[in-house]
């Protein structure tokens, strides 16, 4: 591939917050669709109406949200294992 | 490497947007961002005064803004059909083709959304679905689908793009940019290990994007049909609406692919070969939307059902038969022989045919929408003659304009053209397609013979 | 629980419109300006529509007035996103005009169309002094919601509290919308069709009987005599 040392230049610290805030971001946004669609089920309970249409569609909705909240923790936790353990510094590295 | 590195290496011209911006970029962004003004100023002026500075009117109080929601909508097809399907069915063409198709979903799946807020009396009540929202709407149905297919489809273009996005942050100039492609990378190195998960968690949302893609625009076509009004209460309308979105987003891509080879010089990417085998794609789609169409309007004539029958003329032959056949002769007669004919399916040929269908389609769903409202079943005074306002127009200007805006602004922060797709392509394209072939029948895929 | 319908005599119906004048008064619809009225937003809970059949000089019409039919069924409902439009337990089709977002999918959805929305802020638009004739029972609409006739159940509230306040239970009478105390050819019936000793009972069993559209299922509350069977 086209790095062939898997070298890589260090990285301030804050690059690393800044991924884990929107990871946790778009984790927070999933559950909230989620919470919303349960809501949303507990209105249908409460007022007697259309209970069935509301846990039909959560049994579809519900699952997607949360799989690509789960494939989004894989992809970044995966790809953060899998780095190289060492970094090469920036500078001098005599072969 | 430094930021001046790149224009070195093999694949320059997918980069040089990014590094280099010339005042053709600035002019572009000045024009779409005045157009983009003027859809929101309208807006402004419809928010205060109220939809009545629209031009619809009672019994056709859905018009432009639905029309537009499902038109976007539908285009977005356009991503999950070339990048999903085709990277499941393993078609080594569709390399320099699935980003440009993946950003246009994702715009304009939210620029529809956002059509569908324009589209309410009351948006200041939005939450108002949150709280007390019912889930036997179809509206909701909408909602919750719009929602997962925008959520999905974004990280279905952000996941593939994670190595080109490495690639820019190791030739960026320090820097905020370079910070944010550092954010964006997440660590990107191209270790073995992290090309496992990048590759199963593409393969897994590839396979997720196209159910959920059917089931946004089945339900979008749920609004109409589960209505009880005469040419809306068809089976027919979600598949109808499917292929229709397929139709209109294969058409919006090859109009897409053709500027930007052209704006961004990606002759050598490309190449007339994916305009022709798209081209053939939306080949099949005329005919499957003429079948589709064609099965429509029989049932209802040979029905002679007469509240059906006084919509169906006013499409024929009454006050919006021009729209209808407009629609036939943009979506059919014009691109079909396009299409057809191996001579005329060249670049440019396509994308004649694509202009013509996307204006088509977008016929197609004025003529679903308004003759239906237009022609109540008890008589009315006002047999609704809708006519759109200056408001409506500026808004759908705007809408579009900002897609543009959007898509250019995009291609300034990544590439256009999937870099780390197309270098993969590029080492490991002979092999799997060698191994593919031995696969088909006995004494296929024999590398040739070195003479030596 | 009673189940409020109407019944609608069309052989004695002159078409005076009268019902379609005490709507407005009662229920504080809105004036619009012939501007609007060419831009066909005219606003009427009970509208009486025509139906015309033959040409020269064997003509026929027929004058049906129309309010919301109150659906035991109703397709308005059934699409709401946002429970702004319900089914009382008393089989009144009722609005919640602020809970409404305007979205207007009840309008596309009803077969009757009898549902309207208010493109502009209409009742803000009507000149002030007029607002002193209100009807103080009923709220005045604003913009970028939707309406449509109730069968007046702000009268039914204030029947319920008059005979609570009385101790004792409705009596038939107590509760009339506008437009059937106000027709003077006495063409139209009010009562409780879960009542089966009810005049408007009574009268729906009538061989003239019948409801319009029936055959999509709506089961409409409103039930029309006449000779001749219109709209099923």
């Amino acid at each position: 591939m086209e790095n062939p040392g898997y070298a890589r230049e260090p990285e301030s610290p804050w690059v690393f917050r800044a991924q884990l805030a929107t990871l946790i971001g778009f984790s927070c946004f999933a559950a909230l669709v989620i919470t919303w669609i349960g809501r949303l089920i507990y209105i249908s309970w409460v007022l007697a109406d259309v209970f069935s249409a509301s846990i039909g569609i959560a049994l579809v909705a519900v699952p997607i949200f949360l799989g690509l909240a789960i494939i989004f923790n894989y992809v970044f936790w995966g790809l953060h294992r899998g780095r190289q353990q060492v970094q090469l510094p920036s500078a001098d590295d005599a072969p | 490497m430094t930021e001046s590195d790149w224009r070195k290496e093999e694949d320059a011209i997918l980069f040089q947007p990014i590094f280099s911006t010339g005042w053709r970029f600035y002019a572009t962004v000045t024009v779409l961002g005045a157009l983009v003004l003027w859809g929101v100023i309208s807006y402004i002026v419809q928010y205060r005064e109220g939809l009545g500075v629209t031009g619809m009117g009672f019994p056709v109080s859905w018009s432009f803004y639905i029309i537009n929601f499902v038109f976007f909508i539908g285009i977005s097809h356009a991503g999950t059909l070339i990048s999903a399907i085709l990277r499941l069915s393993q078609a080594e063409w569709r390399r320099p083709v699935t980003r440009i198709a993946e950003v246009i979903t994702v715009l304009v799946l939210g620029i529809g959304g956002m059509n569908i807020l324009i589209d309410l009396g009351r948006p200041d009540r939005i939450m108002n679905l949150f709280y007390y929202g019912r889930y036997q709407s179809p509206l909701l149905w909408d909602a919750t689908s719009v929602t997962a297919y925008l959520t999905a489809s974004s990280v279905y273009l952000f996941v593939p793009m994670i190595p080109d996005i490495a690639m820019l942050r190791d030739r960026c100039a320090p820097g905020w940019r370079k910070f944010f492609y550092q954010t964006m990378a997440l660590g990107w190195e191209g270790t073995p290990a992290q090309h496992r998960v990048l590759n199963r968690a593409i393969a897994i949302l590839a396979v997720l994007v196209v159910p959920i893609a059917v089931s946004v625009h089945t339900v979008v076509a749920f609004v109409f049909s589960m209505t009880l009004q005469p040419m809306w209460h068809s089976t027919i309308f979600g598949p109808y609406f499917v292929v229709g979105a397929i139709f209109s987003g294969t058409a919006t891509l090859l109009v897409a692919m053709a500027i930007l080879r052209k704006v961004f010089h990606l002759e050598d990417y490309l190449q007339p070969i994916h305009f022709n085998y798209l081209g053939l794609l939306m080949l099949v789609m005329v005919l499957l939307w003429t079948y589709f169409t064609f099965a429509e309007y029989l049932t209802t004539y040979y029905g002679n059902e007469p509240n059906e029958m006084r919509v169906f003329f006013s499409k024929f032959t009454g006050k919006y038969a021009l729209f209808f056949w407009g629609m036939v002769v943009c979506n059919l007669v014009i691109p079909f022989p396009i299409l057809a004919i191996n001579r005329l399916r060249t670049i440019g040929g396509t994308v004649i045919a694509s202009v013509f269908i996307i204006i088509g389609m977008w016929l197609e769903r004025f003529i679903i929408i308004v003759p239906t409202l237009a022609n109540p079943r008890l008589p009315e005074y006002a047999q609704g003659s809708y006519f759109p306002s200056i408001v409506e127009i500026g808004i759908m200007v705007g809408c579009t304009a900002l897609f543009c805006l959007l898509y250019v602004l995009f291609s300034k922060l990544f590439p256009i053209v999937s870099v780390a797709e197309i270098r993969e392509g590029r080492e490991h394209t002979e092999e799997i397609v060698h191994k593919r072939l031995s696969r088909y029948a006995p004494g296929l895929g024999k590398l040739p013979q070195v003479n030596p | 629980m009673p189940r409020w319908g109407m019944v609608i005599d069309l052989d004695k119906c002159t078409a005076c419109q009268a019902c379609v004048v005490a709507c407005q008064v009662e229920n504080n619809v809105p004036f619009i300006e012939e501007k609007e009225y060419r831009r066909s937003r005219a606003i009427s809970w009970m509208k009486v529509i025509s139906e015309t059949e033959g040409s020269f000089p064997n003509v026929r019409t027929q004058f049906i007035p129309r309010p919301c039919m109150q659906c035991d069924n109703p397709p308005c409902v059934r699409v709401c996103p946002v429970h702004a439009t319900y089914l009382s337990p008393e089989g009144i089709v009722g609005q919640i005009y602020p809970r409404c977002i305007g979205c207007r999918f009840c309008i596309a959805a009803c077969p009757y169309t009898v549902k309207y929305f208010n493109w502009y802020a209409y009742s803000a638009r009507v000149p002030k002094e007029m607002h002193r004739a209100d009807d103080p029972d009923v709220s005045v609409r604003p913009k970028g919601v939707v309406e449509k006739c109730t069968f007046c159940d702000h009268r039914l509230q204030k029947a319920k509290d008059k005979a609570a306040v009385e101790k004792r239970t409705l009596h038939p009478g107590d509760y009339v919308p506008a437009c059937v105390e106000s027709c003077p050819s006495k063409a139209m019936a009010f009562g409780d069709m879960a009542d089966p000793e009810s005049i408007v009972s009574q009268l729906a069993r009538s061989p003239r009987a019948f409801r319009l559209m029936e055959a999509l299922g709506t089961k409409p509350k409103v039930v029309y005599l006449s000779e001749r069977k219109l709209y099923d």
